[in-house]
């Protein structure tokens, strides 16, 4: 069994999506155990709370995809979203680019954008803390 | 005003022996790139879009995407991006308000438009009246039949990367769009002067200009004795100089003959560029070699490919 990091990403994203909270597997000896710590979240919209994180400072989305932060469509004018301008759940705050893909980052609150933590053209990683939302 | 909507997929091809030219989407990159993102077969029918505002209401749940031109479209209001795939619920409003960074958007819903095939497309052959919907344009009011046995339930938002963007050209200090072209039958027939003046001309895209060809403003460009021919066979992108020496395009609904000498053809891999050319848009025209135009066509497939790829990694996860 040979698992890449990206791979174990990949079943926490399934596992996440099909609402388990965990999986194990084992081949040959070798075993592999996720379980997913469920952060406290309530709402209806599809997408996944696994890149959410309530603090106190208010909750921050993560990137729930490795590749670039896109803060502005190339071909629009103005970002997603700027500082102090409310959001609603769901609301599209920006996209990470994927090969020759874009893949929407939405709000998993409704609040004001309090900090845009990173760089419009920055590559990110899978869990990378992009927006805090208050 | 480049022409009403219609309902097109990549083209009639094969029935130039009946003199039924190809039709099919202006912008043939833009309808395949939505329906890679629907899951699609690349050449299931979308609903070109030449003008704005366009309305159109969803009777059903449906998973959509917008490519080519941006429409500025709103989904009940809310904003979506250029070259997106969303889903509408059934009862939700799209409305595309205005057209920027090209001249048409292409509307793809999952599983596509199913209108009946006619010669082997569901393209409209405006000419003719035939295929698309009741072979012509669509008006208001029209409720077009979307085949939903193959429609995915779960697909979330998705965008792509506008073909212009991956695609890029060098940008001309005027502005022109950059056209690739490889010379035609009757180039030499102009001299080099004649030849010059139409190469460094930045050609503006008159009022008279459709699916069926653009007619080109500029210096007249005249050949050395004037021509006259027989018609023959011509094809899109065929650039033809009439008497008046000002050129025509020839496009998707043009005839499949014509008797005006021809002075180069756009080459396919550009020929999108010519259907997100606006009115009033100025066009320059670059001769390139045949090797060129080869792997001008394979830049586009590796885009396409890219994109199929990134679809299909994403879809997986």
């Amino acid at each position: 069994m040979a698992l890449s990091i990206r791979d174990i990403e990949h079943l926490a994203i399934l596992l996440e999506r099909s609402g388990l909270g965990g999986i194990e597997i084992e081949d040959a000896g070798q075993r592999l155990k996720i379980t997913l710590h469920h952060v406290a979240f309530s709402g209806t919209s599809a997408h996944s709370p696994m890149n959410i994180a309530t603090t106190s400072a208010g909750t921050v989305v993560k990137a729930e995809v490795a590749g670039i932060y896109v803060a502005r469509h190339p071909w629009r004018e103005n970002p997603f979203v700027q500082l102090g301008q409310a959001v609603t759940e769901g609301e599209l705050v920006g996209l990470v680019k994927v090969g020759r893909i874009y893949t929407p980052i939405p709000s998993p609150a409704t609040g004001s954008v309090v900090e845009i933590l990173v760089e419009t053209g920055t590559a990110i990683g899978f869990g990378t803390p992009i927006i805090t939302i208050k | 005003m480049l022409g009403p909507a219609s309902v097109q997929d990549l083209g009639r091809v094969g029935q130039y022996r009946f003199g039924v030219g190809t039709s099919g989407a202006m912008d043939d990159i833009a309808l395949r790139a939505g329906n890679i993102l629907l899951g699609n077969d690349e050449n299931a029918a979308g609903v070109e879009i030449a003008f704005a505002p366009f309305k159109l209401r969803f009777n059903a749940d449906a998973a959509f995407a917008l490519t080519g031109a941006d429409g500025g479209a709103e989904l009940n209001g809310r904003l979506l991006p250029p070259w997106w795939r969303a889903c509408a619920h059934a009862g939700d409003i799209l409305v595309l308000k205005a057209m920027s960074r090209g001249a048409r958007s292409y509307l793809t819903v999952a599983g596509g438009i199913d209108v009946p095939l006619v010669l082997g497309s569901r393209s409209t052959q405006l000419r003719g009246e035939f295929g698309g919907f009741h072979g012509r344009a669509l008006q208001p009011g029209d409720i077009l039949p979307c085949d939903r046995s193959e429609s995915p339930d779960d697909a979330g938002e998705l965008g792509a990367e506008p073909a212009d963007i991956a695609l890029r050209q060098r940008t001309l200090a005027s502005g022109a769009r950059r056209i690739r072209v490889i010379i035609a039958g009757e180039y030499d027939r102009y001299d080099e002067a004649a030849r010059q003046l139409f190469w460094h001309t930045d050609w503006r895209v008159t009022p008279q200009s459709n699916r069926y060809g653009y007619r080109l403003e500029g210096p007249p460009v005249q050949p050395i004795v004037p021509i006259e021919k027989r018609s023959h066979g011509i094809v899109p992108g065929v650039i033809q100089i009439p008497p008046n020496g000002q050129p025509i395009i020839q496009l998707r609904d043009a005839q499949t003959s014509g008797g005006y000498p021809k002075f180069a053809t756009v080459v396919e891999a550009d020929l999108w560029r010519i259907g997100q050319a606006g009115l009033g848009s100025r066009l320059r025209f670059e001769p390139i070699s045949h090797q060129e135009a080869l792997a001008a066509q394979a830049e586009v497939s590796v885009y396409l490919e890219r994109l199929r790829a990134s679809v299909r990694l994403q879809g997986e996860l």
